[in-house]
């Protein structure tokens, strides 16, 4: 049974109706493209950002090492002052080039001076061939992975021709090999790029984090809970609720620095303990993570309904073990899920941690949260600041550790998360 | 258990009760008895107070929070507003069945043995496996769950909850059961299921039901009770109340008139 077209549309429309329909559908098709557009720029953004950052920092993950064979001049302070200048000679002997302070220098920086010297100072004073391998210097590594352009006259590039047929003949030695670059998890801090790395910077980010954790987390969720389901919400008592509830969403918008200056108020110059150490920051950023723990967690907590509370309490449940039992759980994948959010917050926050001083240049890895330690994004602000092409690369390497340990948080709360929720659903 | 006790002496006797909330008069000065091993239904129009009155029973307006209770309200002889008197306590004696049923998101053996295990009511898991399964039966669900007892309560349908919830309220003993609109979200079948399995369980309670249906109370409640604008108009027999009602806002609800 067909109906001829005109006929079906006039039982619905006239044409008023028409260019009204007409309207609408324009203004939907509109706002679905806004949508698109919006979702395909962020993802952009997003891209554009992880491209920029890996691509720079991919190199930082390798590092080229070099093996030498140096005859060692015996140990003598009234001609040859140090270890430093025992293997500057040594490399001069080996490359085959008289020893002159200009040479030394070019030689010391090729390789990575005060790994080699460290290695030298080890053993024995007197005359000896020795094997080492240490790191090449920061200019060799940047040179061996193509990051300086050898064709550009000598002037314009930070790295010599002598220096660059150095380097090609011991590469035709086989001297020199790229492996991956332990040191940047392993070491602390340096002013040597080729020896510097985030041990002591992840070291002090997961014991802040702990810290904080261990103190915003039991005392955030716990006032959620008894904002949500104990306090008061009559007379003088609700007024006092809504005041700190208020209260405790503004302290969510106070600028981060703010809580950096109150830590250095309180922890450091009241309560008198060290700057720079995790536990002052861990405190710090406790504070800081309380107000976004206790608006997840109130917010998981309004959204399951009263009916299971009143159930349970018409079963004869107490107050405290109708919530427990009834409105803690389901609230639990919300609560967890802000709570990682803080946690991840606390984990980025730079500006409260240079207010207490962890922005020092700290070159062991601490052992205890009284120990001077840095924090991951302040040590990315640290080697930011530096000059050479090196540090731009690890600069970007930081950052990657960085977002790949934020990813790994992440992934992990979705998974708890999941995994509480089955639970529930049985 | 043939024998039934005199039912003289009434379970609950309420003297000039009144119930604010806030400014707001929800009830005023009702007095009412209500029989033991009977149903009782309260009915009127929206607003009326009537589930304001069945909370007062088990002392949920306690948890409403600008919620005022006067008067005295007697179980059994005892004023179940006393000082003190937890109403933890009351709530294991006087069961509630609320108007949407609300199962916990558990499965329908946990649901049922929570109470019980609130209460120490049982030793073992024989014992508790016992008495999910009378209560089950008595709430007339076993035979259509004894197969996926753990099966999450929430994946029932609407009328089977509100027979498992029955069940849990059951599951803890209690003498009283108030039901706020059992019925309301349940189809026919379902309400002529639950309707029956009231009368059955008049006999070994005493059950207070509100109702929108003046139909559903005429055929299941013994006595009732018409409110109005926080105030109790008319209680009675209820052949009485739907025969012949003594108040013209009566006769006016129960015929349609408003409401």
């Amino acid at each position: 049974m067909s109906v001829d077209k005109d006929t079906r549309r006039g039982l619905f429309a006239n044409p008023a109706v028409e260019a009204r329909m007409r309207k609408r559908r324009g203004a939907e098709r509109r706002f679905r493209a806004y949508g698109r557009a919006a979702v395909a720029f962020s993802i952009a953004a997003l891209a554009w950002l992880l491209i920029s950052i890996v691509s720079t920092g991919a190199s930082a993950f390798t590092q080229h090492w070099v093996t030498l064979d140096l005859n060692l001049a015996p140990k003598d302070t009234d001609t040859i002052p140090n270890d430093r200048r025992r293997l500057a000679d040594a490399l001069a002997q080996a490359f085959d080039v008289p020893s002159n302070e200009e040479t030394r220098r070019e030689l010391l920086q090729i390789i990575s001076a005060s790994a080699a010297t460290a290695d030298i100072r080890q053993r024995h004073d007197e005359a000896m061939a020795i094997k080492i391998t240490v790191p090449t210097s920061d200019l060799a590594d940047q040179f061996l992975k193509g990051h300086i352009d050898p064709a550009l006259p000598q002037g314009q590039r930070p790295i010599t021709d002598r220096q660059i047929s150095w380097i090609a003949i011991l590469d035709a030695e086989g001297r020199i090999n790229r492996r991956f670059n332990r040191g940047l998890f392993g070491n602390p801090d340096s002013r040597d790029p080729e020896r510097a790395g985030l041990a002591s910077a992840i070291f002090g980010s997961a014991m802040i984090i702990l810290i904080a954790g261990a103190l915003a987390l039991p005392v955030g969720i716990g006032a959620a809970i008894y904002l949500d389901s104990f306090a008061p919400q009559t007379g003088w008592g609700g007024r006092l609720t809504r005041f700190l509830e208020v209260n405790i969403n503004n302290l969510a918008a106070v600028p981060s620095i703010v809580f950096g200056l109150l830590g250095l108020a309180v922890f450091i110059n009241f309560f008198g303990l060290q700057r720079s150490i995790p536990l002052v920051g861990g405190l710090v950023l406790a504070l800081r993570m309380f107000p976004t723990i206790v608006i997840a967690s109130r917010a998981a907590l309004r959204v399951v309904p009263d009916s299971l509370t009143d159930s349970a309490l018409s079963l004869g449940a107490s107050p405290m073990q109708a919530v427990f039992n009834h409105r803690v759980p389901l609230a639990a994948p919300g609560m967890l899920t802000g709570s990682i959010i803080g946690m991840a917050q606390a984990l980025g926050e730079t500006a409260p941690l240079l207010m207490i001083g962890m922005v020092a240049f700290v070159t062991s890895v601490p052992s205890s949260p009284m120990d001077p330690a840095t924090a991951l994004p302040v040590q990315i602000f640290l080697w930011s600041g530096s000059a050479e092409a090196a540090w731009a690369e690890r600069t970007s390497a930081a950052i990657t550790v960085l977002l790949a340990i934020l990813m790994i948080i992440n992934g992990a709360a979705i998974i708890w998360r999941e995994r509480l929720q089955r639970r529930r659903k049985l | 258990m043939t024998i039934s006790e005199p039912k003289s002496a009434p379970k609950f006797t309420c003297r000039d009760v009144s119930v604010h909330y806030g400014d707001f008069c929800a009830l005023q000065n009702i007095d009412i008895d209500i029989a033991d091993r009977s149903v009782t239904a309260l009915i009127g129009p929206s607003g009326c107070g009537k589930s304001t009155l069945l909370r007062v029973f088990n002392r949920m307006n306690d948890t409403i929070a600008d919620a005022q209770v006067r008067g005295t309200i007697m179980m059994d002889g005892t004023d179940i507003y006393a000082r003190d008197i937890d109403p933890v306590l009351l709530r294991t004696r006087v069961g509630m069945v609320f108007q949407k049923p609300a199962p916990f998101p558990r499965s329908v053996y946990e649901n049922i043995a929570y109470g019980p295990r609130l209460h120490g009511l049982t030793r073992g898991r024989g014992e508790l496996d016992t008495l999910v399964e009378k209560s089950l039966r008595r709430a007339g669900l076993w035979d259509e769950v004894k197969n996926r007892l753990s099966a999450p309560a929430p994946s029932l349908s609407v009328g089977q909850q509100q027979r498992l919830v029955l069940a849990r309220a059951l599951a803890i003993d209690p003498d009283v059961i108030l039901m706020d609109e059992p019925a309301s979200s349940l189809d026919p079948i379902a309400t002529a299921r639950l309707e029956a399995l009231i009368e059955e369980l008049k006999t070994r309670y005493c059950i207070i039901i509100v109702t929108h249906s003046m139909a559903q109370a005429a055929r299941i409640s013994d006595k009732t009770a018409f409110l109005h604008k926080g105030e109790l108009i008319e209680y009675d027999q209820t052949d009485r109340i739907f025969t012949n009602p003594a108040d013209a806002r009566t006769q006016d609800y129960i015929t349609g008139r408003f409401g």
